[in-house]
Protein backbone atom coordinates (compact mmCIF):
# COMPACT_ATOMS: atom_id res chain seq x y z
CA UNK A 1 0.00 0.00 0.00
CA UNK A 2 1.36 3.41 -0.89
CA UNK A 3 0.24 6.89 -0.08
CA UNK A 4 1.22 9.35 -2.78
CA UNK A 5 1.34 13.03 -1.96
CA UNK A 6 -0.61 15.40 -4.15
CA UNK A 7 1.92 18.15 -3.87
CA UNK A 8 5.53 17.84 -4.83
CA UNK A 9 7.18 15.12 -2.77
CA UNK A 10 9.05 16.18 0.35
CA UNK A 11 10.54 12.73 0.68
CA UNK A 12 9.75 9.09 1.26
CA UNK A 13 8.75 7.20 4.37
CA UNK A 14 9.10 3.43 4.53
CA UNK A 15 6.98 1.74 7.18
CA UNK A 16 8.13 -1.44 8.94
CA UNK A 17 5.06 -3.29 10.26
CA UNK A 18 4.44 -4.89 13.62
CA UNK A 19 4.03 -8.67 13.65
CA UNK A 20 0.76 -10.55 13.50
CA UNK A 21 -2.28 -9.42 15.44
CA UNK A 22 -0.55 -6.26 16.65
CA UNK A 23 -0.46 -5.01 13.08
CA UNK A 24 -4.13 -5.79 12.54
CA UNK A 25 -5.10 -3.69 15.49
CA UNK A 26 -2.72 -0.87 14.58
CA UNK A 27 -3.73 -0.68 10.95
CA UNK A 28 -6.15 2.22 11.25
CA UNK A 29 -3.73 4.30 13.30
CA UNK A 30 -0.95 3.63 10.84
CA UNK A 31 -3.15 4.59 7.88
CA UNK A 32 -4.16 7.78 9.63
CA UNK A 33 -0.56 8.72 10.24
CA UNK A 34 0.39 7.85 6.68
CA UNK A 35 -2.32 10.15 5.38
CA UNK A 36 -1.05 13.08 7.41
CA UNK A 37 2.44 12.36 6.11
CA UNK A 38 1.15 12.31 2.54
CA UNK A 39 -0.60 15.62 3.15
CA UNK A 40 2.77 17.01 4.13
CA UNK A 41 4.19 15.86 0.84
CA UNK A 42 5.62 12.45 1.75
CA UNK A 43 5.42 9.34 -0.36
CA UNK A 44 4.59 6.69 2.24
CA UNK A 45 5.17 3.01 1.58
CA UNK A 46 3.30 0.59 3.84
CA UNK A 47 3.91 -3.10 3.31
CA UNK A 48 0.72 -4.80 4.47
CA UNK A 49 2.44 -7.71 6.09
CA UNK A 50 5.66 -9.56 6.19
CA UNK A 51 6.13 -12.17 3.54
CA UNK A 52 5.49 -15.79 4.29
CA UNK A 53 8.81 -16.92 2.95
CA UNK A 54 7.49 -18.70 -0.08
CA UNK A 55 10.09 -18.96 -2.80
CA UNK A 56 9.63 -20.82 -6.04
CA UNK A 57 7.19 -23.21 -4.42
CA UNK A 58 9.49 -24.10 -1.60
CA UNK A 59 8.10 -22.96 1.73
CA UNK A 60 10.99 -21.56 3.68
CA UNK A 61 8.95 -20.41 6.58
CA UNK A 62 8.83 -16.79 7.63
CA UNK A 63 12.26 -15.65 8.74
CA UNK A 64 13.54 -12.35 10.00
CA UNK A 65 16.05 -12.40 7.18
CA UNK A 66 13.43 -12.99 4.50
CA UNK A 67 11.39 -10.16 5.94
CA UNK A 68 14.40 -7.90 5.59
CA UNK A 69 14.86 -9.05 2.02
CA UNK A 70 11.18 -8.29 1.36
CA UNK A 71 11.67 -4.73 2.56
CA UNK A 72 14.67 -4.35 0.29
CA UNK A 73 12.67 -5.60 -2.69
CA UNK A 74 9.78 -3.26 -1.87
CA UNK A 75 12.08 -0.26 -1.89
CA UNK A 76 13.59 -1.23 -5.21
CA UNK A 77 10.16 -1.76 -6.76
CA UNK A 78 8.61 1.50 -5.63
CA UNK A 79 9.72 4.56 -7.46
CA UNK A 80 11.65 6.17 -4.67
CA UNK A 81 13.35 9.45 -5.46
CA UNK A 82 16.93 8.94 -4.24
CA UNK A 83 17.54 12.67 -4.10
CA UNK A 84 14.85 13.27 -1.52
CA UNK A 85 14.95 12.60 2.22
CA UNK A 86 14.17 9.01 3.14
CA UNK A 87 12.78 7.98 6.51
CA UNK A 88 12.29 4.66 8.27
CA UNK A 89 9.19 4.35 10.45
CA UNK A 90 8.75 1.17 12.46
CA UNK A 91 6.12 -0.11 14.84
CA UNK A 92 6.94 -2.65 17.60
CA UNK A 93 9.00 -5.46 16.07
CA UNK A 94 9.22 -3.39 12.89
CA UNK A 95 10.97 -0.66 14.85
CA UNK A 96 13.74 -3.14 15.62
CA UNK A 97 14.13 -3.97 11.96
CA UNK A 98 14.68 -0.31 11.10
CA UNK A 99 17.86 -0.49 13.16
CA UNK A 100 19.08 -3.81 11.87
CA UNK A 101 22.49 -3.23 10.34
CA UNK A 102 21.94 -6.14 8.00
CA UNK A 103 19.20 -4.24 6.21
CA UNK A 104 20.45 -3.46 2.74
CA UNK A 105 18.50 -0.56 1.45
CA UNK A 106 20.32 1.67 -0.97
CA UNK A 107 19.08 4.91 0.48
CA UNK A 108 20.41 5.90 3.82
CA UNK A 109 17.62 7.15 6.03
CA UNK A 110 17.48 10.72 7.19
CA UNK A 111 16.14 9.41 10.45
CA UNK A 112 14.31 6.59 12.14
CA UNK A 113 10.91 6.87 13.80
CA UNK A 114 10.46 4.04 16.27
CA UNK A 115 6.99 3.56 17.70
CA UNK A 116 7.12 1.54 20.92
CA UNK A 117 9.92 -0.80 19.91
CA UNK A 118 9.83 -4.29 21.37
CA UNK A 119 12.43 -4.06 24.13
CA UNK A 120 13.36 -7.70 24.46
CA UNK A 121 12.65 -10.40 21.89
CA UNK A 122 12.67 -13.13 24.56
CA UNK A 123 10.01 -11.43 26.59
CA UNK A 124 8.02 -10.66 23.46
CA UNK A 125 7.98 -14.30 22.38
CA UNK A 126 6.92 -15.25 25.89
CA UNK A 127 4.01 -12.89 25.55
CA UNK A 128 3.07 -14.40 22.21
CA UNK A 129 3.09 -17.85 23.73
CA UNK A 130 1.04 -16.64 26.68
CA UNK A 131 -1.45 -15.22 24.24
CA UNK A 132 -1.85 -18.63 22.65
CA UNK A 133 -2.28 -20.28 26.06
CA UNK A 134 -4.81 -17.62 26.96
CA UNK A 135 -6.77 -17.96 23.74
CA UNK A 136 -6.85 -21.69 24.27
CA UNK A 137 -8.15 -21.24 27.77
CA UNK A 138 -10.76 -18.65 26.79
CA UNK A 139 -12.01 -20.94 24.09
CA UNK A 140 -12.74 -23.41 26.85
CA UNK A 141 -10.41 -25.96 25.38
CA UNK A 142 -10.35 -29.25 27.23
CA UNK A 143 -6.77 -29.79 26.14
CA UNK A 144 -4.56 -27.89 28.53
CA UNK A 145 -1.55 -26.29 26.94
CA UNK A 146 1.34 -24.71 28.77
CA UNK A 147 4.11 -22.44 27.66
CA UNK A 148 6.55 -25.30 28.27
CA UNK A 149 4.56 -27.45 25.86
CA UNK A 150 4.78 -24.77 23.20
CA UNK A 151 8.48 -24.20 23.73
CA UNK A 152 9.07 -27.91 23.36
CA UNK A 153 7.27 -27.82 20.01
CA UNK A 154 9.47 -24.98 18.85
CA UNK A 155 12.55 -26.79 20.00
CA UNK A 156 11.53 -29.78 17.91
CA UNK A 157 11.41 -27.51 14.90
CA UNK A 158 7.65 -27.22 14.83
CA UNK A 159 5.80 -24.00 14.25
CA UNK A 160 3.28 -22.64 16.74
CA UNK A 161 0.16 -20.87 15.54
CA UNK A 162 -0.75 -17.74 17.44
CA UNK A 163 -3.94 -15.91 16.60
CA UNK A 164 -3.78 -16.91 12.95
CA UNK A 165 -0.09 -16.16 12.57
CA UNK A 166 2.67 -18.68 12.51
CA UNK A 167 5.70 -18.54 14.72
CA UNK A 168 8.23 -20.90 13.23
CA UNK A 169 11.13 -22.40 15.08
CA UNK A 170 13.80 -20.42 13.24
CA UNK A 171 11.86 -17.16 13.43
CA UNK A 172 11.35 -17.74 17.14
CA UNK A 173 15.07 -18.02 17.63
CA UNK A 174 15.78 -14.94 15.56
CA UNK A 175 13.29 -12.85 17.51
CA UNK A 176 14.49 -14.13 20.87
CA UNK A 177 17.96 -12.85 20.03
CA UNK A 178 16.72 -9.33 19.41
CA UNK A 179 16.97 -6.61 22.02
CA UNK A 180 16.39 -2.90 21.46
CA UNK A 181 19.24 -2.06 23.77
CA UNK A 182 21.69 -4.14 21.72
CA UNK A 183 20.59 -2.35 18.58
CA UNK A 184 21.08 1.00 20.28
CA UNK A 185 24.50 -0.11 21.45
CA UNK A 186 25.47 -1.00 17.89
CA UNK A 187 24.05 2.18 16.50
CA UNK A 188 26.79 4.58 15.49
CA UNK A 189 24.64 7.64 16.05
CA UNK A 190 24.87 8.73 12.44
CA UNK A 191 21.19 8.20 11.88
CA UNK A 192 18.96 10.11 14.32
CA UNK A 193 16.55 7.87 16.16
CA UNK A 194 13.20 9.20 17.37
CA UNK A 195 11.76 6.84 19.93
CA UNK A 196 8.07 7.25 20.78
CA UNK A 197 6.18 5.70 23.68
CA UNK A 198 2.56 6.05 24.71
CA UNK A 199 1.68 7.20 28.21
CA UNK A 200 -1.67 7.08 29.97
CA UNK A 201 -1.94 10.77 30.82
CA UNK A 202 0.15 13.94 30.54
CA UNK A 203 3.16 13.76 32.80
CA UNK A 204 2.87 10.01 33.38
CA UNK A 205 6.11 8.08 33.61
CA UNK A 206 6.79 5.34 31.09
CA UNK A 207 7.70 1.96 32.59
CA UNK A 208 10.98 1.66 34.51
CA UNK A 209 12.42 -0.52 31.75
CA UNK A 210 11.76 2.14 29.12
CA UNK A 211 12.97 4.97 31.31
CA UNK A 212 16.23 3.17 32.04
CA UNK A 213 17.06 2.63 28.38
CA UNK A 214 15.94 6.11 27.34
CA UNK A 215 18.22 7.63 29.95
CA UNK A 216 21.15 5.36 29.15
CA UNK A 217 21.10 6.26 25.46
CA UNK A 218 19.90 9.80 25.98
CA UNK A 219 22.65 11.29 23.87
CA UNK A 220 22.02 9.07 20.84
CA UNK A 221 18.29 9.19 20.65
CA UNK A 222 15.43 11.60 20.97
CA UNK A 223 12.82 10.19 23.28
CA UNK A 224 9.22 11.38 22.93
CA UNK A 225 6.04 10.48 24.72
CA UNK A 226 2.46 10.89 23.58
CA UNK A 227 -0.76 10.38 25.48
CA UNK A 228 -2.79 7.48 24.22
CA UNK A 229 -3.52 3.76 24.43
CA UNK A 230 -1.31 0.97 23.16
CA UNK A 231 -3.32 0.90 19.96
CA UNK A 232 -1.67 -2.29 18.66
CA UNK A 233 -3.05 -4.14 21.67
CA UNK A 234 -6.51 -2.77 22.41
CA UNK A 235 -9.52 -4.87 21.51
CA UNK A 236 -11.33 -1.88 20.09
CA UNK A 237 -9.67 0.25 17.47
CA UNK A 238 -8.02 3.13 19.26
CA UNK A 239 -5.91 6.07 18.21
CA UNK A 240 -3.57 8.60 19.66
CA UNK A 241 -3.95 12.04 18.13
CA UNK A 242 -0.96 13.29 20.03
CA UNK A 243 1.26 10.59 18.60
CA UNK A 244 0.17 11.52 15.10
CA UNK A 245 0.88 15.19 15.71
CA UNK A 246 4.23 14.57 17.42
CA UNK A 247 5.36 12.20 14.69
CA UNK A 248 4.52 14.54 11.82
CA UNK A 249 6.40 17.29 13.66
CA UNK A 250 9.57 15.25 13.32
CA UNK A 251 9.24 15.21 9.55
CA UNK A 252 8.49 18.88 9.12
CA UNK B 1 -11.26 1.44 56.99
CA UNK B 2 -8.72 2.92 54.63
CA UNK B 3 -8.81 1.65 51.03
CA UNK B 4 -6.37 -1.13 50.18
CA UNK B 5 -3.48 0.29 48.11
CA UNK B 6 -2.88 -2.99 46.27
CA UNK B 7 -6.52 -3.08 45.23
CA UNK B 8 -6.36 0.54 44.09
CA UNK B 9 -3.22 -0.02 42.07
CA UNK B 10 -4.58 -3.18 40.49
CA UNK B 11 -7.72 -1.29 39.48
CA UNK B 12 -5.61 1.55 38.06
CA UNK B 13 -3.48 -0.90 36.09
CA UNK B 14 -6.45 -2.89 34.74
CA UNK B 15 -8.23 0.34 33.91
CA UNK B 16 -5.31 1.62 31.87
CA UNK B 17 -4.74 -1.68 30.10
CA UNK B 18 -8.41 -2.02 29.16
CA UNK B 19 -9.06 1.69 28.66
CA UNK B 20 -12.02 1.54 31.05
CA UNK B 21 -12.03 5.26 31.79
CA UNK B 22 -14.83 6.18 34.16
CA UNK B 23 -15.96 2.56 34.45
CA UNK B 24 -12.97 1.89 36.68
CA UNK B 25 -14.83 3.56 39.54
CA UNK B 26 -17.34 0.69 39.40
CA UNK B 27 -14.74 -2.01 40.01
CA UNK B 28 -14.90 -3.77 43.34
CA UNK B 29 -13.30 -6.95 44.66
CA UNK B 30 -16.38 -8.89 43.57
CA UNK B 31 -16.47 -7.55 40.04
CA UNK B 32 -16.39 -10.42 37.58
CA UNK B 33 -13.80 -10.11 34.85
CA UNK B 34 -13.40 -12.99 32.43
CA UNK B 35 -16.47 -13.36 30.31
CA UNK B 36 -18.02 -10.25 31.79
CA UNK B 37 -15.92 -7.52 30.30
CA UNK B 38 -16.17 -7.43 26.51
CA UNK B 39 -12.73 -5.88 26.13
CA UNK B 40 -11.13 -8.83 27.84
CA UNK B 41 -10.00 -11.03 24.97
CA UNK B 42 -6.73 -13.00 24.94
CA UNK B 43 -4.68 -10.04 23.82
CA UNK B 44 -6.29 -7.88 26.50
CA UNK B 45 -5.60 -10.44 29.23
CA UNK B 46 -2.00 -10.35 28.12
CA UNK B 47 -1.99 -6.56 28.29
CA UNK B 48 -3.43 -6.70 31.80
CA UNK B 49 -0.83 -9.26 32.90
CA UNK B 50 2.04 -7.31 31.38
CA UNK B 51 0.70 -4.10 32.89
CA UNK B 52 0.55 -5.64 36.35
CA UNK B 53 4.03 -7.14 35.98
CA UNK B 54 5.49 -3.80 35.01
CA UNK B 55 3.60 -1.80 37.59
CA UNK B 56 4.45 -4.05 40.55
CA UNK B 57 7.82 -5.21 39.18
CA UNK B 58 6.80 -8.84 39.55
CA UNK B 59 6.76 -11.81 37.21
CA UNK B 60 3.87 -14.19 37.01
CA UNK B 61 4.51 -17.89 36.70
CA UNK B 62 2.93 -19.92 33.97
CA UNK B 63 0.73 -21.54 36.60
CA UNK B 64 -0.55 -18.17 37.77
CA UNK B 65 -2.35 -17.48 34.54
CA UNK B 66 -5.57 -19.39 34.93
CA UNK B 67 -9.22 -18.69 34.27
CA UNK B 68 -9.66 -18.64 38.03
CA UNK B 69 -7.19 -15.80 38.57
CA UNK B 70 -9.19 -13.71 36.18
CA UNK B 71 -12.59 -14.63 37.50
CA UNK B 72 -12.89 -11.58 39.73
CA UNK B 73 -10.91 -8.46 40.55
CA UNK B 74 -10.45 -9.88 44.03
CA UNK B 75 -8.79 -13.02 42.68
CA UNK B 76 -6.40 -10.90 40.66
CA UNK B 77 -5.59 -8.76 43.66
CA UNK B 78 -4.83 -11.90 45.69
CA UNK B 79 -2.54 -13.16 42.96
CA UNK B 80 -0.67 -9.87 42.81
CA UNK B 81 -0.37 -9.74 46.58
CA UNK B 82 1.08 -13.24 46.51
CA UNK B 83 3.77 -12.24 44.03
CA UNK B 84 4.59 -8.97 45.70
CA UNK B 85 5.25 -10.62 49.07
Amino acid sequence: MEFMPEIRAAGTVLFFPAFGEEMNRARKMVSRQAKTMALSGYHVIIPDYYGTGDSAGEFLGARWKTWKADMEVIVSECSVDPMMPFWFWGLRLGALMTMDRGLQIAMRPEGIIAWSPVLAGKQYVNQLLRMRVMANMLAGSKIPETISDLRALLEFGQAVEIGGYELGSALNEEIENLAFEDLLEDNSGEIPIHWFELISEPGAQPSPAITRIAEKYGRQIEFHTAVGPDFWATAEITMSEELIANTIDILR
Amino acid sequence: MSPDPVFQQVVASISHSLQLGERSAQLSLDTRLLGHIPELDSMAVLTVITGLEEHFAITFDEDDITAESFETVGNLVDLVRCRVD
